[in-house]
């Protein structure tokens, strides 16, 4: 089975070719070939009557035995009508670009409305932890290092008093005290029995259709922070750091960037059709919400958008990091370039970006698929209402992903007819990760499709650029290195990307960073800035291989 | 007879006397709302008068009668109190009868007829209601009766028998929260009548008096609904080939987020007229918000450059292939037919915004300044005017001004916000 699944593999990679001397990005769906079979279970297929059964779930690229291969974890929902047993899924990587289903081995076997997914070694153990999100109650499970997973919740004080809709997170040493501690953004006060009927209302209708009510309408919610007290254990600090005083937005996205470039985090959720929210780090255990001032809470206009997927990237390579929030049809995504002190300027229009508005985006990320040093963006779509395939609306439920290529940090170009059928056909995609799953050199995607088995967009792309990844492991520092900066040098180009938990929509993207190096073969430094602050240096570092660096120890390992 | 008219009698008839009976007399004007303290005032006086006057015998026959009229008023009273008792504990049913007791006892009391025409409401007999409310306000012309008696008529369908009712009340009330209420169901009046213009004159005073309430709100959309059906029902049957009819439809469907098909009408309004002002201009703005074409702006781009073949100065068009270019990155073009826009009519705020904005991406601080400025004169709370100008400010290092900018389109943010309440 499996070497036939190999073989289909090989077939699909030498399908695509380029045909003259011009590079493009180019994706291959190997999903089945690499074992990746089961379908995402989220209510109605053809009528939602919940706004639960839209969200759909997400998708993490970590590794969980430390074997140096990413794996795969996929959130699974529920269904009002049935099978109420699917269960999330975790993936281990075979090495030869094909997956194991690892899920009941693990003790991950779990049914419910899952939503986001995050990872963070929060107890400093060496081994990558797992939290994902559910309306319901959110578990946290800990890797016990054997290749299984215990659900310490209970343990860990993250047992909630109440069902709440639990939607993105993120592990983030807010404070610098080397624990990790957590954020959990929440959707919706939502509960069925009490939800309007589809219909019955304006909020309830789409361009005349009755369709699912919300979230307009329904009570919205605060965010959850929790500090990680060690000994396993977490304290919920929302409302002495100020979190929970951004109350009634709906939550969806959250993306933790030192965004300041002061060298302490800040948290910024993207809400669904309220204004998004940037929690500014006062360093001091506390936040400052201003994420009107900042200029990243509204579109162009002043207008709140349905913000979705979140991601964040130095994609004109100032060294500051900008945000982009993928949005609901009839809004582009938004593209809110740092003004290089922590305010933005929404300027999706000026980099191309305004063009794609009729997909509902989701996950997101920016990502160097060509190497070429400049980050470029995938961005994958699908409209919440299945009931739009009959509407004669002229809009579908699945949708293709848009792909654009970044020139030269000038604008974005969008290349998603040349980036493969993956990108052109259409899918349901939820929750997007991104990584190097067959350690390559390239970046692929995974993506959780709801109704539908999950892609695994395997990159194709050929060309002379050079690369380098690079995984940290903190010591002063938390474990995960979640947090750190790293600038990469190479003459007179320098790119700076930062180690997250979260980020794109309710996923989680490889712990390593990936940098594009384009004709250097060496990197000339690599500047690290922990996340307690400290600062190392990596010199002449050769291109083409994943280095492993230690906290106060240099590199460690490489791999060719 | 009334207490009053009982006392005047009694009056007149011992005209003259100065002696205790007045005295008496007067308590018992005093006393006039307490009856039996009035029974015990006449007591006191009858001895005397038995006494002193021979012609004393022919006043007790009058003094009978006021006695017993106070006895009856006593009864009266303590079946109001026992209605009243009822309607506290929930017992209509019982409230009517004490109400309907003390009505035989005292057919001329304009209190007893009024509540318990309050009670027949209470009890969904809307007919009967209005008979006891119709006696009511024939002993006493109450003017909160008079309303009382018009909700009554309107339950029981008189709604023309309503609507002068409810016309004197609703002119006639200070308070604004009962004018509204009467306002409303003067309004459901007319329409039920089948007079929907003259319920549009009131709901356009009631969203003077309450321009937010929901039920204003709602009969306003009711009113307005109703006129449109009328009005196309008369244009299907009178112009059924007119483009006008493709215009309605084409607006009815944009009301409902019904781009495609919207577009569709305008498209069949230009087959018909297609020199028609506005009409490439509203298709490329459907074609925009449909968003059903890969090409969606390419379309919408093509039909605003038509709207301007024939109407060369439509500002609205001009600023549409401004944003267009904008949504494609081409600054110079927006910029150029943003700036055309504000040339032909410098008060199009649409158009300030848009130059403003591209002026932003150029990081051209004051030029953009210069234009928001503009724009604010003409609209100083619009949303997209106050949160450029503070992106502006910020830009140009001009702190306290961005955080006065940041504060007021807060405050605008907060007044626009909808409040919906979730279905039940």
């Amino acid at each position: 089975m499996i070497r036939s699944a190999r073989f289909l593999l090989l077939l699909t990679s030498a399908a695509w070719w380029p045909a003259g001397g011009q590079v493009e990005i180019h994706f291959v769906d190997v999903a089945p070939a690499a074992g990746l079979t089961v379908k995402t279970v989220f209510g109605g297929e053809k009528t939602k009557r919940y706004i639960l059964e839209t969200t759909g779930g997400g998708a993490a690229f970590f590794d969980y035995d430390n074997d140096g291969w990413l794996d795969i974890f996929l959130v699974n929902g529920s269904s009002f009508e049935g099978p109420f047993a699917a269960t999330n899924h975790l993936y281990r990587n075979n090495r030869d670009r094909t997956f194991q289903d690892v899920t009941a081995r693990a003790g991950l076997e779990r049914s419910g409305w899952g939503q986001g997914v995050c990872t963070g070694d929060y107890d400093n153990d060496g081994d990558t932890d797992l939290f994902v999100t559910y309306w319901g109650q959110n578990v946290l499970h800990r890797n016990s290092g054997d290749g299984t997973f215990a659900d310490v919740t209970q343990a860990a004080g993250l047992k909630g008093s109440r069902v709440r809709w639990g939607s993105g997170c993120a592990f983030v040493d807010y404070d610098r005290d080397g624990w990790l501690d957590l954020f959990v953004s929440n959707y919706i006060d939502f509960d069925p029995k009490a939800a309007p009927e589809p219909g019955s209302g304006p909020t309830c209708l789409f361009r005349g259709l009755a369709v699912n009510c919300g979230p307009r309408g329904l009570k919205g919610e605060t965010n959850l922070l929790f500090h990680n007290q060690g000994g396993g254990r977490f304290e919920d600090v929302s409302e002495r750091s100020g979190i929970s005083r951004a109350s009634g937005h709906y939550g969806l996205g959250v993306l933790v960037a030192d965004f300041d470039s002061d060298g302490w985090p800040d948290i910024y959720v993207a809400n669904d059709r309220s204004a998004s929210l940037l929690f500014h780090n006062r360093r001091d255990g506390t936040f400052e919400e201003m994420g009107i001032f900042a200029g990243c809470a509204f579109d162009a206009d002043g207008k709140a958008t349905a913000g979705m997927g979140v991601a964040a990237g130095d994609f004109d390579r100032d060294g500051w990091l900008d945000i982009l929030k993928t949005n609901f049809s009839d809004e582009s995504a938004s593209l809110y370039h740092n003004r290089r002190d922590g305010l933005f300027v929404d300027s999706a229009l000026r980099w191309g970006l305004g063009r794609n508005r009729k997909w509902v985006g989701w996950g997101c990320g920016f990502a160097d698929f060509d190497n070429d040093r400049w980050p470029d963006i995938l961005i994958v779509n699908g409209h919440v209402f299945p009931e739009l395939d009959d509407a004669g609306l002229g809009l579908s439920f699945r949708q293709p992903k848009v792909l654009y290529h970044n020139i030269g940090g000038e604008r974005f170009e969008d290349v998603s007819a040349t980036g493969g059928a993956v990108i052109t056909s259409p899918a349901s995609a939820r929750g997007a990760a991104f990584g190097d799953f067959d350690n390559d050199g390239r970046l692929d995607v995974v993506i959780n499709n709801m109704h539908d088995a999950p892609s695994l967009l395997h990159a194709q792309t050929r060309n002379q650029n050079h690369w380098l990844q690079v995984r940290l492991e903190g010591v002063q520092s938390n474990r995960s290195a979640v947090g750190a900066r790293v600038a990469c040098v190479t003459g007179k180009f320098r790119q700076i990307q930062e180690v997250r938990s979260g980020g794109s929509f309710f996923s989680q993207d490889d712990f390593r960073l990936h940098f594009g190096l384009g004709d250097a073969r060496r990197v000339d430094v690599l500047e690290i800035r922990w996340p307690d602050g400290s600062v190392e240096r990596v010199v002449d570092c050769d291109a083409d291989q994943i280095i492993s660096v230690k906290q106060g120890s240099g590199i460690v390992s490489r791999k060719p | 007879m009334t207490t009053q008219s009982a006392i005047r009698n009694l009056k007149s008839a011992i005209e003259g006397n100065r002696y205790g009976i007045l005295a008496a007399v007067d308590r018992l004007a005093a006393d006039c709302r307490n009856p039996q303290s009035a029974i015990r005032n006449l007591q006191s006086v009858r001895p005397v008068l038995q006494r002193r006057w021979r012609w004393a015998p022919a006043v007790a026959p009058l003094l009978g009668a006021v006695l017993l009229w106070a006895q009856k008023d006593i009864d009266v009273r303590a079946h109001l109190e026992r209605a009243e008792q009822a309607l506290q504990r929930s017992d209509p049913e019982t409230a009517r009868k004490e109400l309907q007791e003390a009505v035989r006892l005292n057919p001329s009391s304009a209190e007893a007829h009024a509540r318990l025409g309050m009670v027949y409401r209470k009890l969904g007999m809307p007919a009967q209601a209005a008979e006891s409310l119709e006696q009511a306000v024939r002993l006493e012309p109450d003017p909160r009766v008079k309303v009382l008696l018009a909700f009554s008529y309107k339950e029981a369908g008189r709604h023309r028998d309503a609507i002068p009712l409810l016309e004197a009340s609703f002119e006639s009330e200070q308070k604004d929260s009962l004018r509204s209420v009467v306002g409303q169901h003067l309004v459901e009046c007319h329409m039920a009548v089948g007079a929907p213009e003259q319920a549009l004159a009131v709901v356009q005073k009631l969203r003077q008096i309450a321009p937010d309430d929901p039920g204003v709100l709602y009969l306003s959309s009711k009113v307005y609904l109703t006129l449109w059906n009328g009005a196309f029902q008369r244009m299907m049957a009178k112009a059924p080939d007119s483009y006008q009819v493709h215009l309605i439809r084409a607006e009815a469907l944009e009301a409902q987020e019904k781009f495609a098909e919207a577009a569709g009408e305008y498209r069949q309004v230009l087959k018909i007229a297609p020199q028609t002002a506005g009409i490439h201009y509203r298709l490329a703005r459907m074609i925009l918000r449909g968003g059903a074409s890969g090409d969606a702006d390419q379309e919408a781009l093509a039909e605003f450059r038509k709207e301007l073949e024939t109407n060369p100065g439509d500002v609205h068009a001009i600023a549409g292939v401004g944003e267009i270019h904008l949504g494609r990155n081409r600054l110079e073009e927006a910029a150029r037919s943003f700036q055309q826009a504000v040339s032909l009519q410098p008060g199009y705020v649409p158009a300030r915004v848009g130059l403003a904005k591209v002026l932003i991406a150029e990081k051209q601080w004051s030029n953009a300044l210069e234009h928001l400025e503009a724009a604010s004169k003409q609209a100083p709370d619009e949303e997209a005017v106050v949160y450029n100008l503070m992106i502006v400010y910020r830009g140009l290092g001009r702190s306290d001004d961005a955080r006065r900018a940041f504060e007021q389109f807060q405050r605008l943010k907060e007044q626009s916000r909808p409040k919906v309440t979730p279905p039940q």
